[in-house]
């Protein structure tokens, strides 16, 4: 049956694509719509889309954007707050490998923006030792990791090696998605969003720094996303599904934040192809309340990394 | 018979034509989706005046027609400059780009600048955004198809 659907799918897109390319400027428009809709329904299928849809609508922030906002909080660095890179060797179910692979992606870029460079390569290789035993080694681009052993003698390495995170972060998504490894994708966002917010909820309890708390409140929206991307395999795996009630639990405790939103005109520059968006917004919370948030997400944290 | 063998054999010929050119169409058109992360990752790199973009780690990927434009949100962090980059093909004026607040404001549109493929935005305070793509239709010949937006932040 679905042959014979295949068949006439095919025939059927084929004789509207020959009667486009006869016909005259109109059908032409026509017929590339016709082929569009065929593309779309192709693109659909292939992306098996839902879940994609709902894991981009919004964006998960990239641990080094996060991680870059910590240090400009002036915070100094805590070497406590990274996973121990000898835990990886304990991660022996591909469920404590995706999320660790997310939360040491994060690491990663905690130390390379703190110029911790003796310790990062190892926390590279970790990362991409849990990814050739996920069988998604095909997410490390082997050039760009040759491009920072190569470059460790380099006195710009830290700037090389927030380049070469960053591009394979973007390389990683780009591969698993298109591999459909919508699980894996999911389990490593969930990883370094937690440790990223982990890290950030320390920091901003030490300095209390405006712009980590606007951070900190604005994770909800991407939080809420991760736990719809989840959600879908919490049926297939217990552990997925403890980890959204988890996930519930602390994005319920984002309500006590305060956020607030004033708009401004913003400022065009066309010769910097620069625009600057001067509204201001503020978010507020008390000391206790966000210690109880830290509560949720050390809970969070030690049930993904121990 | 001879006319009915040839005109069945043309049939036949006509089918596998149509086959062949349906398919390799779709895969043409589905190549150029696979495409666009390119196109836009050079977009991300241009004219940088010594600083560079580092991607968000994220593809935004929609297919879009007219009456249904792709909606992305994001969270610009204060003090942080970002750069918005998005590719419908190989024209650099396909995608009209737009960037609304919470509240529905219109901050900035590409429409007033020859849809420039891509823009910089300097953040004061931090804010939740919306970003709407569409294809322009004035410049490419359909108003859908797969639009790839990528979102640096400058180091």
């Amino acid at each position: 049956m679905k042959k014979i659907n295949a068949s006439l799918f095919v025939v059927a897109l084929g004789s509207s694509l020959l009667l486009a390319s006869c016909g005259g400027e109109e059908d032409k428009k026509d017929g590339a719509q016709k082929v569009d809709q065929e593309t779309k329904k192709d693109f659909e299928l292939k992306r098996n889309n839902e879940a994609v849809v709902d894991g981009l609508k919004f964006s998960i922030p990239s641990p080094i954007l996060t991680m870059d906002l910590v240090k400009k909080s002036g915070a100094d660095f805590n070497s406590e707050l990274v996973n121990d890179d000898e835990n990886a060797a304990s991660y022996n179910t591909d469920f404590k490998r995706a999320l660790n692979l997310g939360v040491y992606g994060c690491d990663l870029g905690y130390l390379t923006v703190n110029g911790r460079m003796n310790e990062a390569p190892s926390y590279m290789n970790v990362a991409k030792t849990l990814a050739d035993q996920l069988n998604v080694s095909g997410a490390f681009d082997e050039s760009l990791m040759n491009r920072v052993a190569n470059n460790m003698d380099n006195p710009n390495i830290q700037d090389t090696l927030k380049k070469v995170v960053g591009e394979a972060f973007k390389a990683g998504n780009e591969y698993l998605q298109k591999e459909q490894r919508f699980d894996v994708v999911g389990l490593m966002l969930a990883g370094g969003m937690i440790e990223s917010m982990y890290v950030a909820t320390d920091v901003g309890l030490r300095t209390n720094d405006a712009n980590i708390i606007n951070l900190l409140a604005n994770q909800r929206p991407s939080l809420s996303s991760l736990i719809s991307l989840l959600s879908k395999y919490k049926k297939e795996d217990d552990n997925v599904e403890e980890l959204v009630g988890k996930l519930i639990t602390l994005e319920n405790s984002f309500n006590m934040f305060e956020k607030g939103y004033s708009y401004a005109e913003p400022r065009h520059n066309p010769d910097t192809k620069t625009t600057t968006l001067t509204s201001s917004s503020s978010a507020k919370i008390s000391p206790e309340d966000l210690e109880q948030i830290q509560g949720n997400l050390i809970d969070v944290r030690n049930f993904i990394i121990k | 018979m001879l006319e009915t063998l040839l005109s069945n054999r043309m049939k036949k010929l006509l089918l596998v034509l149509v086959c062949f050119v349906g398919l390799g169409n779709v895969s043409f058109a589905q190549e150029q989706c696979d495409e666009l992360p390119k196109i836009a990752g050079t977009y991300l790199e241009e004219n940088n005046n010594g600083s560079y973009y580092v991607s968000d780690g994220q593809v935004y990927t929609a297919f879009v027609d007219a009456d249904q434009p792709a909606e992305f949100y994001a969270t610009f962090y204060g003090g942080s400059k970002y750069r918005i980059a998005a590719t419908a093909g190989s024209g650099g004026d396909y995608v009209i780009i737009e960037l609304h607040d919470s509240e529905g404001n219109v901050l900035y549109s590409n429409e007033g600048y020859e849809n420039s493929p891509y823009w910089n935005f300097e953040v004061e305070s931090t804010m939740d955004v919306k970003i709407v793509l569409k294809i322009d239709s004035d410049k490419k010949d359909s108003d859908s198809g797969c639009i790839t937006m990528l979102i640096g932040f400058e180091q």
